[in-house]
């Protein structure tokens, strides 16, 4: 496949291991399966799944566990951000780079024993562009050839999906698509024979399938008891090796008491919700272990752009510099994260260099808000503008700890800027309804988003945004597959963010796991908190 | 009997219809959606906008209204967004977990309150009486999260008791009386904590109770009249005590129904009160005015038992129109 280094559209890393692309590396790995002695894993979870166990229609990372434990994907990502394959054991991109072929491993089996076919992947995908699909359409599915006429109905199949076998399968794009391969590792395969009987406008109600969903995962769905627990048990017949637990089981907690759970061996495996360090010594006195690792989900605050006080980048410029995030990370999550500059991971292989660090300082904050005519003109300690003084209200949604103890934060910080600051909370989904509705004008918002390896939105609507530079850019990446002109772009595309401050990048948390002693190789990466888990084990 | 019944079932109605409104418009107009969770939050608004228009969410309110209530008439309180299933299946499978929650703390509430509150309202204005007053305001004034929290401390961290929280055992496959007592273990520590604050409010409608009628005229009749302290006591002061409390217990059932949120947070018991909580967190339309309604009626009902059990106690109250 000598195209094959230019047409997949994979982070740099994947190019270093070139000869293994697209290709299966042998055996799985021997090193993942251990004495296979069973046992039972425990793992917390903070909320009840919605039991919406369905690759395409889940919306909360609780019911992601189970579906990315109890279902495969063509393709997984390793801890390099590269891409590997799990049901497609090969892929290839025509020299166009447009069309994406997979083939599939050989004698796959769902859990009810039904072999695992082309077919199953062209039904997953197609359903997503059906005419009545119940969730809103995503990015990917609008970018294969025929959605139009599919999704209106004038078609009656898709002519972007396409079945040449029992193994093989070809998606084809109306342009290359970059991003491809970042879905196909967010999206498992669902079984054609189980989803097929229920239209597909009926799905988000079909409590039964959505309930107890059939994959071809290391683990097999048991029970689902609501707001208690989800069992699993192993896949016997799991073509990756067979898991070494007998049985996983998420358990719904709760943060306040998970401690105690875990050190009182009702939990094995828990998230920390606080990185102070009495907290960690009482895991560690108490023999638990803890692992951390890079955080994928960062904090903003969003700015409305258009909004007369802050459409000036300069001001924009200001609140980033005005604002100590370092000092945030430091004192909130006691040094444990991370700050980025603009809307990537600090860490993905396009992050560009270059970009201004923003560093905590109020002398250049002052002097950019000067610039933008920024003046406190009768010394009440408030600036002024064309007679208005600077009102700031900063919104943010209960919920989140860290997120709430850094509003005060940001206000003092601000104020000593000359902003009049005033913080306003209320539940999530009140404050996420003032991003949701462009007419409504807002000064702040503190949010929240996890990123997604491969993908760079555009999408600057919470924040009234949009650029002619920045649609440009962002069209001429989408089209391009070539790897050295799509980090060029990408690194453009961030860097002209980086100048605008659509928005406030303010930290990335680290992600901290306790672990009880009996758990042994629980060893997760980034992105993929379940991809070693047929690896893990428990001592009796 | 007949008749009041149905006369008061019929009163019933437009004050379940009326309730049924306000909460409905109270509902609606929270900002939000149902959507906002279930979406890539940046999709376009024009997709969200398809799934309302989808869910009927774009009518007018009045329309809305109406096609929740002829439904709702019948039975059918239609689908939750959030979990995609009946609203109907859905509290019913929370509402043993809560039933027996509720039961477990009303038992150790009366065999605690009762007693104690006798004890009272007969030595009243003792050092014992004191001291037990002073224990019911500490109580009454702890704050059900902290005193679970306290709970967990002692029986489930330091002396490893009890377990921290669920129903059961995860994992542990218990069945028939193991799964029992399983379930009793776990129900020990919430059951208090819920208990803990309706003792000290009981312990004193009792107290009081008790002590008013020991000085009514009749009770030194009886005394004049001859009778024993203990016939006095059981007969007569016990009877006539016990009616403010039927009141207290009923007015307590719905509320024990509605679930206990911070109890069931802090244990992680799947009742009503975090469903409830949920469905306002994610604007579950269906499923929050379902639950809203349930609530509705069991209150209606309760009252009505609070009033059928007073005349049965009471002989002057008397059921009729």
């Amino acid at each position: 496949m000598p195209t094959l280094s230019r047409r997949t559209l994979l982070t740099s890393s994947f190019l270093a291991s070139l000869g293994l692309a697209g290709c299966v590396s042998g055996d799985p790995d021997q090193s993942l399966t251990g004495s296979g002695d069973g046992g039972t894993l425990r793992y917390a979870i903070w909320s009840n799944p919605n039991g919406t166990f369905h690759p395409l229609l889940y919306f909360t990372d609780y019911d992601r566990a189970i579906i990315f434990t109890v279902y495969s994907r063509l393709v997984t990502l390793d801890e390099n951000q590269s891409y590997q394959p799990s049901l497609a054991n090969e892929y290839t991109y025509s020299e166009d780079g447009r069309t994406l072929t997979f083939t599939l491993r050989d004698g796959v089996t769902w859990h009810d024993g039904e072999p695992l076919t082309a077919d199953d992947v062209a039904f997953t995908y197609t359903s997503g562009a059906d005419p009545d699909y119940p969730s809103d359409v995503h990015e990917f599915t609008q970018e294969l050839v025929g959605y139009e006429a599919y999704h209106s109905g004038e078609s009656e199949t898709l002519e972007g999906i396409e079945v040449i076998d029992d193994r093989t399968v070809a998606f084809t794009f109306e342009q290359p698509y970059a991003a491809a391969l970042s879905h196909f590792a967010d999206r498992p395969v669902l079984a054609e024979h189980v989803w097929s009987q229920t239209p597909v406008g009926e799905w988000a109600n079909a409590t039964e399938l959505l309930n107890n969903p059939v994959g071809t995962g290391p683990f097999v769905f048991d029970e689902f008891a609501s707001d208690q627990y989800v069992s699993l048990t192993r896949n016997e017949d799991y073509f990756d090796g067979v898991p070494d637990l007998e049985r996983l089981i998420f358990t719904v907690s709760n943060t306040e008491t998970a401690q105690t759970a875990l050190l009182g061996g009702e939990l094995d495996v828990a998230e920390l919700s606080s990185w102070n360090p009495a907290d960690l010594d009482t895991y560690t006195d108490g023999g638990a272990e803890i692992i951390e690792q890079v955080g994928v989900g960062g904090q903003y605050l969003s700015l409305d752009t258009r909004n007369p006080k802050l459409e000036d980048p300069r001001v924009r410029q200001a609140i980033v510099c005005g604002i100590d995030r370092q000092g945030i990370i430091d004192s909130l999550l006691y040094g444990h994260g991370l700050v980025f500059n603009t809307t990537a991971h600090p860490e993905d292989p396009y992050y560009p260099d270059g970009l201004d660090e923003y560093a905590y300082d109020p002398d250049r904050a002052r002097s950019l808000l000067a610039e933008a005519g920024w003046e406190d003109t009768d010394g009440d300690g408030v600036l002024e503008k064309d007679g208005e003084k600077f009102t700031f209200q900063l919104n943010f949604p209960t919920g989140n700890r860290t997120r709430e103890q850094s509003a005060p934060i940001i206000q003092q910080n601000l104020q000593e800027l000359g902003l009049d600051v005033e913080l306003v909370s209320s539940d999530f989904n009140s404050t996420l309804a003032i991003l949701q509705d462009p007419e409504q004008s807002y000064d702040g918002v503190l949010m929240g988003g996890t990123f997604r390896p491969g993908q760079y939105s555009n999408n600057h609507w919470w924040e009234r945004y949009e650029s002619d530079t920045l649609t440009e850019l962002a069209d001429q990446f989408g089209a391009t597959v070539d790897e050295e002109e799509l980090t060029r772009l990408v690194g453009d595309f961030l860097r002209e963010i980086n100048a605008a401050v659509v928005r406030v990048w303010l930290y990335i948390p680290a992600t901290g796991f306790a672990v009880s002693p009996t758990v042994q190789d629980y060893a997760p990466y980034p992105y993929e908190p379940f991809a070693g888990a047929i690896g893990w084990s428990i001592d009796a | 009997m007949i008749r009041y019944l149905t006369r008061r079932l019929l009163i019933a109605l437009p004050v379940l219809i009326g309730i049924s409104i306000v909460v409905f418009l109270l509902v609606k107009l929270q900002p939000g959606d149902p959507f906002v969770g279930m979406i890539d939050p940046n999709a376009p608004p024009e997709q969200k906008e398809e799934l309302m228009r989808r869910a009927g969410y774009d009518q007018p309110l009045l329309v809305q209204y109406l096609s929740w209530a002829s439904r709702a008439f019948i039975g059918d309180l239609g689908y939750s967004t959030q979990y995609g299933a009946p609203v109907s299946a859905i509290i019913a499978s929370r509402l043993g977990n809560t039933l027996l929650l509720a039961a477990a703390a009303l038992v150790i509430t009366i065999a605690i309150a009762l007693p104690v509150g006798i004890y009272q309202g007969l030595r009243r204005d003792s050092l014992g009486d004191h001291a037990v007053s002073a224990a019911s305001f500490v109580l009454l004034s702890v704050p059900t999260f902290f005193l679970g929290i306290l709970l967990i401390k002692i029986f489930a961290a330091d002396l490893r008791w009890l377990p921290t929280s669920g129903v059961t055992t995860v994992g542990a496959g218990h069945t028939g009386v193991a799964a029992a007592l399983d379930i009793g273990r776990h129900l020990i520590l919430p059951a208090l904590t819920l208990a803990g604050v309706n003792i000290a409010v009981f312990s004193r409608y009792v107290r009081s109770s008790v002590g008013d009628i020991l000085h009514q005229d009749f009770v030194r009749a009886q005394f004049a009249a001859g009778a024993t302290r203990g016939e006095v006591l059981w007969i007569h002061v016990l009877k006539n005590a016990a009616k403010p409390l039927i009141t207290i217990v009923s007015l307590e059932i719905p509320t024990l129904l509605s679930g206990a949120l911070l109890t069931e947070t802090v244990f992680n018991w799947p009742g009503i009160g975090r469903l409830n909580y949920e469905a306002v967190e994610n604007r579950d339309y269906a499923l929050l005015m379902g639950i809203i309604m349930f609530l509705a009626v069991a209150i209606v009902i309760a009252n009505l038992l609070a009033d059928l059990l007073y005349s049965a106690v009471d002989p002057r109250v008397r059921v009729s129109s």
